[in-house]
């Protein structure tokens, strides 16, 4: 009896101190409401989404680091968050708490001003999952809504967890990972739906994009970005190859509140043999318009007919306005892999502008946007091509920011060549489906690339040794661009000059996302370093010796401040 | 001994310390003892160390004597000698090979030739195997499927800490463990499982003495799973090492080993088709190779030396095959190791890869799933893996 009642006491201490400490917490999660959303741009402390605002414009409206003081930023902390993934996270921060993915192990939830950890999710992948993954173990990040963090698995499901404490609220199988359906963006959250897109385009899945309920996880719409049988464009897929005709989503949309539209790019049609596939191939390499209650495709626009080049359209797509030869333009704007910046009307999808920021030697795109190749630079079977941009992309999946004032662009862009060529392949159940061989044909360099939207020219460029190919852009009201690099630097440059005016070497290779937050009126500056993903695997000879040689991989945060 | 090393055998190839610690004692009190073949003749007998009750393999009360027992009684009377018994509890583990060290007994029944069993057992040969010896597939006899990739998902009982546990867990199984085979047996009884890997020669007894059981053992398991299994003898003893060969090679001659397994409904273990091997084919159970010890893990696919026409025939050098292969790279190779083998540095660069043809099948086949190479047994055929190989010996190097 006395042992009984001993150890109802110690249940019930034990008790208390777990219901002191959680609200601690649970007093300092502030709701992510539709209209804080919404009005990201007014809460400068915060960095809600994962674009920063809906339109993705990573651009933070804190101006206290300036191209005057920016000298003076250090490390506030750096912490070692325990993974050997590549870190291709953008953390989302909210009233000082900073959510944060660690690869597909941890889901984090840090107390930004002094970096304690506040709750930690423990994630457990299938152990046969690496072969279904193009490219590692990496995760984009997890989104927030109402009290819930939402994240997307590698083995596809989708997970909701209390923000308060990090425990599970609910978890939905979408697809069948075996199928090479993965998970790697962060969701996309829009009036109580949450949408995913899954990554497969080099395993023959055909892209599907989903929304469910935030608070019950039920299904709400879902679209297939291949058309289906008597869906217009269903005809330009010949052979019959919309069965595994990839043309993945995988990559956070975007989203224009005025029209309630969601902006999706689509991926490379499956497999990378063009000639597999005879016809545009409509509804891949493309920017889709889908309404953001029903999933409706509104409109749609094709950069790339029949791909030959895996130049997927996954880039995001940013929303901004402005003034071009006076007009005003309601752009949304995609820096694609084939090394041009297409401006559309993001109110019907035509064509604006375009123009190249990067090395490209294929040809040009016209003024009715269609891609005009010139001879020898499209692959096929039996013919070898050498060209640049290479399926890495003039820009990779590293985001671009904008200055919505200004209007100009800066692009984390990639200066690497290829050579490819087609050839017969057969689909085979958890094996790639490419039928493509692509060699670089040497170390690949990079640069950051200012484009001034207004007049439609490249305005500067900083170059980088190595290709800027994962680390996303950050401007800020300072008059700072920030970049991370391959080599594990965390550069910042002027807006206007693109000249670099500091410069940090973090602990390991930069491939995720900056950000910028305030808490206690203190403005800071946030990537989480650790190298990995697609490039080391991929890229073989377009690897610079310095990365081979000099980067190891280890995931740490690196949060900074301004010092005296 | 069985029990030692079915229960513990993930231990000989992972946990060295630990086995090396269980045997420095036993060095302390070794005796050198030599017991030559002359000094077995002129005694008259051979005296065999046996668990005293672990049926099928062997039991005190001789009723029936147990499959080990029977064979070492077979191979003492070719040898002109009697048998006796000298009975240990084998769940000591290495602590029970001191029996044998000590001289108590002239030699051990059912020890796998097993190379890092021996590095470890280095006062310790193995004879040439009388059986194969490892883990079998126990299925429902009524279950929906009779196949044990169909059980991925769904989950398969093993014992905790033995090979197929590690083995299937590196590859994606969902496992259900249980703690000894007789809380396997209950998982069937209360349709937990509808299939299990668990130590062939029980599964064969318990499938063999209760027509009832509504369970069938599968002759064919993984690679992984075999293991040839001889007797234990002191290394000095060479001679006596060889006169037991000699008896083995002829019992399995004259199908006398062969009638003592079919009173133990011994299960012939073979590969699996679908997981073939390269060199060395499945061959029957009862005449299993004498020639080299099976390695651990990855190298278990192959003899130690290959002959130039073992590997020409195993892995034509042709530009088809090597075409053939390249294809095959690209859709499971390429995606990590790169564009023609060339790494771009956090992953192992083929181009440097050390061991052997029959090295790189073993690790295709199973993969090193905790460093993120999968198993691809399930997704390639041996064919096909064979193909991927020679095009990756073919690439020029760096």
């Amino acid at each position: 009896m006395t042992t009984k009642r001993l150890l109802l006491g110690t249940a019930l201490i034990a008790a208390t101190f777990a219901s002191t400490s959680v609200p601690a917490l649970s007093l300092d999660w502030k709701d992510v409401t539709e209209d804080r959303l919404l009005n990201a741009d007014k809460n400068p402390d915060d960095w809600l989404l994962y674009g920063r605002n809906y339109g993705a414009q990573r651009h933070s409206p804190l101006s206290q680091i300036t191209t005057k003081n920016v000298a003076k930023l250090k490390p506030a902390y750096q912490i070692a968050l325990g993974s050997l993934d590549g870190q291709e996270v953008t953390p989302v921060v909210n009233n000082g708490i900073m959510i944060l993915a660690v690869s597909h192990q941890y889901i984090d939830a840090v107390e930004v001003a002094t970096g304690k950890r506040l709750w930690r999710y423990e994630l457990t992948l299938p152990a046969d999952i690496d072969q279904f993954a193009c490219c590692g173990r990496v995760t984009k990040g997890a989104s927030l809504y109402g009290d819930k963090v939402f994240f997307g698995t590698l083995d596809a499901r989708l997970i909701a967890l209390n923000a308060k404490d990090g425990k599970l609220v609910w978890e939905k199988k979408l697809e069948d990972y075996k199928s090479g359906y993965t998970i790697t963006m962060a969701p996309t959250i829009v009036k109580g739906k949450v949408m995913v897109g899954f990554a497969g385009g080099e395993f023959g899945i055909t892209g599907q994009i989903l929304a469910l309920d935030t608070e019950t996880g039920n299904e709400v719409w879902k679209t297939s970005t291949v058309p289906q049988p008597g869906e217009p464009g269903y005809d330009t897929w010949g052979l019959d190859s919309t069965k595994y005709g990839g043309a993945a989503s995988w990559l956070t949309a975007t989203y224009d509140p005025a029209q309630n539209l969601t902006f999706w790019g689509t991926g490379n049609p499956a497999p990378w043999n063009a000639a597999m596939r005879p016809g545009d191939n409509v509804g891949s390499t493309s920017l889709l318009a889908l309404d953001a209650d029903t999933g409706k495709k509104v409109w749609q626009f094709q950069h790339v007919q029949n791909d030959a080049w895996d130049w997927d359209s996954m880039n995001e797509a940013v929303t901004i306005d402005f003034e071009k030869d006076g007009k005003p333009v309601k752009g949304v704007i995609q820096a694609h892999k084939n090394g041009f910046l297409y401006t559309l009307d993001r109110t019907n999808g035509k064509f604006v502008q375009a123009v190249a920021f990067a090395n490209v030697d294929w040809g040009t795109v016209n003024a009715q946007g269609k891609m005009e190749v010139l001879p020898g630079k499209r692959p096929g079977v039996g013919v070898k091509a050498t060209l640049c941009p290479s399926f890495f992309g003039g820009k990779g999946w590293a985001h671009l920011a904008v200055d919505p004032k200004s209007a100009m662009a800066f692009i984390p862009t990639m200066d690497m060549c290829v050579t490819m060529d087609h050839e017969e392949t057969s689909y085979k159940k958890g094996t790639m489906y490419l039928g493509a061989s692509g060699e670089m044909t040497g170390p690949g360099k990079g640069a950051l690339t200012a484009v001034d939207l207004k007049t439609n020219k490249v305005a500067w460029s900083w170059p980088n040794p190595s290709p800027l190919q994962a680390g996303s852009a950050l401007t800020t009201d300072g008059g700072l661009v920030f970049v991370g690099t391959l080599e594990g630097n965390l550069v910042a440059l002027d807006q206007t000059s693109g000249k670099e005016l500091w410069n940090y070497r973090t602990p390991s290779g930069i491939v995720g996302g900056t950000i910028s937050f305030g808490s206690g009126g203190k403005q800071y500056i946030a990537v989480v370093s650790g190298y990995g993903g697609a490039f080391p695997l991929w890229a073989g000879k377009g690897v610079p010796d310095h990365i081979k040689n000099s980067v190891n991989k280890g995931a740490v945060l690196n949060v900074f401040e301004l010092g005296e | 001994m069985t029990r030692l090393w079915t229960t513990s055998s993930a231990f000989f190839a992972y946990v060295f310390v630990l086995t090396a610690l269980a045997l420095s004692s036993g060095y302390a009190s070794a005796q050198s003892t030599i017991m030559p073949m002359q000094v077995l003749k002129d005694r008259g007998n051979i005296r065999l160390c046996a668990d005293a009750e672990f049926l099928p393999h062997s039991d005190s009360k001789m009723n029936p004597p147990g499959f080990d027992v029977e064979v070492a009684q077979a191979v003492a009377k070719h040898m002109g000698l009697d048998a006796t018994m000298h009975w240990v509890v084998t769940m000591k583990g290495f602590r029970a090979l001191r029996n044998l060290y000590d001289g108590e007994c002239d030699f051990f029944m059912g020890l796998p030739r097993d190379e890092s069993f021996l590095d470890e057992a280095f006062k310790l040969d193995v004879t040439s195997p009388y059986y194969n010896g490892g883990f079998a597939t126990l299925v429902r006899k009524d279950a929906k499927s009779q196949t044990l990739t169909d059980y991925k998902a769904s989950g398969v009982g093993v014992i905790m800490a033995t090979v197929p546990d590690v083995r299937l867990f590196e590859r994606g199984y969902q496992r259900k463990l249980y703690r000894s085979f007789e809380e396997v047996m209950a998982a069937f009884h209360n349709k937990e499982i509808d299939v299990a890997v668990v130590p062939a020669l029980e599964a064969g007894w318990a499938v063999y003495k209760d027509e009832q059981s509504g369970l069938r053992v599968l002759a064919d398991t993984d690679k992984a799973f075999i293991y040839p299994m001889g007797f234990g003898v002191r290394k000095k003893e060479k001679d006596v090492k060889a006169a037991i060969d000699a008896a083995i090679e002829a019992l399995q001659k004259d199908g006398t080993i062969e009638k003592i397994r079919a009173k133990y409904g011994v299960p012939a273990l073979a590969v699996a088709a679908a997981g073939a091997q390269p060199a060395a084919e499945a061959k029957p159970a009862d005449a299993a190779p004498a020639a080299e010890p099976a390695k651990p893990k990855d190298e278990s696919a192959a003899p130690a030396a290959h002959s130039a026409e073992a590997l020409a025939a195993d892995f034509p050098n042709d530009e088809k095959t090597i075409d053939k292969g390249r294809r095959l790279y690209k859709q499971a190779c390429y995606k990590c190791h790169g564009e023609n083998g060339v790494s771009g540095g956090t992953i192992p660069d083929l181009r440097r890869y050390k061991g052997d043809h029959y090295e790189m099948f073993a690790t295709i086949q199973s993969g090193r799933v905790e460093k993120g190479m999968p198993a691809w047994n399930d997704y390639l055929t041996a064919d096909e893996i064979k193909k991927i190989i020679v095009y990756v010996k073919s690439l020029p190097p760096e």
